[in-house]
């Protein structure tokens, strides 16, 4: 097995939709882009979406340059997401969709 | 129920955590929160810059392994500890700082000394959280001490509005902390098939060796009974060292740009690469690509998003290193594998590592396997960073993990001595040296005072030699010996500097017996700092160039441009 290479062909790779449960929105939110950033993931799209008791759920449109396994080990980690998943695949738009378990 | 305040409430949770000691200057915006851990039986050491508080507490955090705390004001003064909460976070060093910050109907507005500390640290700490009601402290408070340690540990920032810390509420219980989700807070075992397959995959590798970092801490004795039955080798990082004693029959050095050259020979031979803790580092592996090139890869680590990050994993397994191996070594069957052992001794023979001046005692590095044997194999030494952090880590004898303290993956100048004085905090009844350079002693002399204050026994070892060495050294290998902006023209009289805050300090370069000097000084009561004057041209060998392979490293004595 090879060391994967890092070139940034993320443009014209397929794109991917994260969901995430969030607990503190705004640090969700901040922790997210700063962990996209950090980690060079190109961002797409991105959506935030109230829920009951400070509760709610953010929606991270990401394109997959083979990164997502470590991207939602990361993003879990953190402690202001309390649930992490792929969901759905290529080309979905950034709509609701049922919550995710925390 | 009991009415009482934020700062006490921290205060108190900071006694339930059995902090005996904390670091950090007061100000402004977190004098209630001084005031109420005054009245506790917690300790409170006045640093001379929150960059020191902050390293005293790391000091504290990796000689304890547990959670340790340092505090500082709003605004430059947590602009200050910044330095130390990234140092943390890179060394995986448990952590726990209080931020004072402006009170809250002045956030937002620019207030004197504010900044937006929870947006400063966001890409730098474990956690961070800003206390918006002192009612939500004793849940935050039990959350950053739980988060710092749990799963891979981190530094934890908590910024405190004044008027949180002075606002009344009833407090009922410390409620049970909730961790994030992900497997690196609430790790378990690896899963059966997982711990199988890497178990086939050991049974059936020829060259196995095991590349252990900072994460395999806990796990020295795993790590040698699976040595034995792999017959295999153990490497470690910079952050591994003492994870087995020196002269433990497996033990093949430390790899890396530094590293023993028998040691990277043999991960380029290696078809298997047991990596525990480790996490592929640039320093630590040379140039990636050409890194254990045909080696399958078996991957242990607390912290999943680690697995695949800079090298690909056949088995990655997440999970605590103590508890994944216990798991996996019953299912490894013992085998000889005495093709790879001759291999490994003609590598032995081939690439022989002897470092020079090891029996003068003024000689840097004589100085410091003469100060290590003088304090024996439970001495705790710091390194700042530079040649003599490397020279440290090639001759320093380590016995066990956290009594090597180094500031290894954000490299800080200035780490060595706040640091030491951390580790003597935490256990005052031995001495700790400190091993710095004359450009890393500066960057946090101020600490000599805290120092002085405290009389703790930390004896600093400073490797004299006017100039950055690891800048010069760099300069004269790979940028034509052109030695821009790395030689100190004002070179100050250390003795007399360490003299003037009242320590006590001897120059080797005189002394007819360093040696004895040298155990004098450590012998004796008390800071002590020792000046050994050193070649500025003396590199330290041998060097994996930037971008090269580890095999590539270089081993001459001198460069031609060292002359000039
Ligand atoms: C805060 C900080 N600034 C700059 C550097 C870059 N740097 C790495 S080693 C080094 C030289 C260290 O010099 P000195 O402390 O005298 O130690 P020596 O190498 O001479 O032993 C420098 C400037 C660093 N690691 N940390
Ligand atoms: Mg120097």
């Amino acid at each position: 097995m090879t060391t994967p290479i890092r070139e940034n062909t993320a443009s014209e790779s397929p794109r991917a939709e994260l969901e995430l449960a969030t607990r503190d929105a705004l640090g969700a939110l901040r922790h997210v882009a700063a962990c996209l950033a950090r980690r060079s993931h190109e961002l797409l799209g991105l959506s935030c979406l109230p829920g009951p008791a400070g509760q709610g759920r953010l929606l991270v449109a990401v394109a997959d340059d083979g990164r997502l396994e470590r991207l939602l080990a990361e993003l879990r980690a953190l402690p202001e997401v309390c649930g992490a998943q792929l969901s759905r695949a290529a080309g979905a738009a950034l709509v609701p969709a049922a919550p995710v378990a925390a | 129920m009991t009415r009482t305040t934020g700062a006490r409430l921290i205060a108190d949770s900071l006694v339930r955590h059995g902090i005996k000691a904390v670091a950090g200057i007061p100000g402004g915006a977190n004098l209630p929160l001084f005031d109420a851990i005054s009245q506790t039986p917690t300790r409170i050491v006045l640093a001379r810059h929150e960059q020191g508080a902050g390293f005293i507490a790391q000091g504290m955090a990796r000689v304890t392994g547990q959670a340790q705390v340092c505090l500082a004001t709003s605004g430059p003064g947590v602009m200050n500890l910044l330095t130390a909460i990234a140092d943390a976070k890179a060394d995986s060093v448990p952590l726990v700082c209080l931020a004072g910050q402006v009170p809250r109907a002045l956030m937002g507005t620019d207030a004197f000394q504010e900044v937006d500390v929870y947006g400063l640290t966001i890409p730098i700490a474990k956690h961070n959280v800003l206390a918006r009601r002192a009612a939500d402290l004793p849940r935050i408070m039990e959350e950053a001490f739980a988060i710092a340690v749990s799963g891979r540990p981190g530094p934890v920032v908590v910024d405190v509005p004044r008027d949180v810390q002075t606002e009344e509420f009833d407090f009922t219980s410390w409620p049970a902390p909730r961790l994030g989700s992900g497997p690196a807070e609430s790790p378990g075992t690896p899963g059966p098939a997982d711990l199988a397959f890497a178990a086939s995959l050991l049974a059936r590798c020829e060259r196995p060796v095991l590349y252990c970092g900072g994460g395999a801490r806990g796990a020295g004795a795993e790590i040698a009974v699976l040595a034995e039955l792999l017959d295999a080798p153990v490497v470690t990082t910079l952050m591994g060292l003492g994870l087995l004693p020196p002269g433990h029959p497996r033990l093949a050095g430390m790899i890396g740009m530094h590293g023993a050259p028998a040691a990277n020979h043999l991960l380029t031979r290696c078809d298997m690469l047991v990596a525990v803790g480790a996490r592929f580092d640039d320093r630590a592996t040379g140039d990636a690509k050409r890194f254990c090139p045909g080696a399958s890869v078996i991957h242990i680590d607390i912290d999943p998003s680690e697995h695949g990050k800079n090298r690909a994993a056949h088995v990655p397994l997440a999970g605590d290193a103590v508890r994944t191996l216990g798991a996996l070594i019953p299912l490894v069957p013992a085998r000889a594998r005495p093709a790879w052992t001759a291999i490994r001794a003609s590598l032995g023979l081939a690439h022989p590592y002897a470092l020079p001046g090891l029996d003068d005692p003024k000689s840097p590095y004589g100085v410091l396997a003469a100060a290590a044997e003088i304090l024996g194999p439970e001495a705790v030494v710091a390194t700042d960073v530079g040649q003599n952090q490397m020279r440290a880590a090639q001759a320093w004898p380590c016995h066990a993990p956290g009594k090597f303290l180094t500031s290894g993956g954000l490299g800080t100048m200035g780490f060595g001595l706040p640091a030491a004085i951390g580790a003597a905090l935490a256990d005052p009844s031995q001495p700790v040296a400190c091993v710095t350079g004359d450009g890393g002693l500066l960057m946090n002399v101020q600490e000599l005072a805290t120092l002085a204050e405290l009389g703790l026994p930390v004896k600093i070892l400073l490797m004299d030699n006017g100039v950055l060495g690891l800048v010069r050294q760099q300069q004269a290998l790979f940028v034509g010996g052109r030695y821009t902006a790395s030689t100190f023209a004002a070179r100050p009289d250390f003795v007399a500097l360490a003299a003037s805050f009242g320590i006590a300090a001897i120059d080797l370069e005189p002394c007819r017996d360093a040696r004895a000097a040298l155990a004098a000084v450590l012998a004796a009561p008390g800071p002590a700092l020792a000046r050994i004057p050193v070649d500025p041209d003396a590199h330290v060998y041998p060097m994996v160039p930037p971008g090269a392979a580890n095999h590539e490293m270089i081993l001459e004595k001198r460069h031609d441009h060292a002359h000039s």
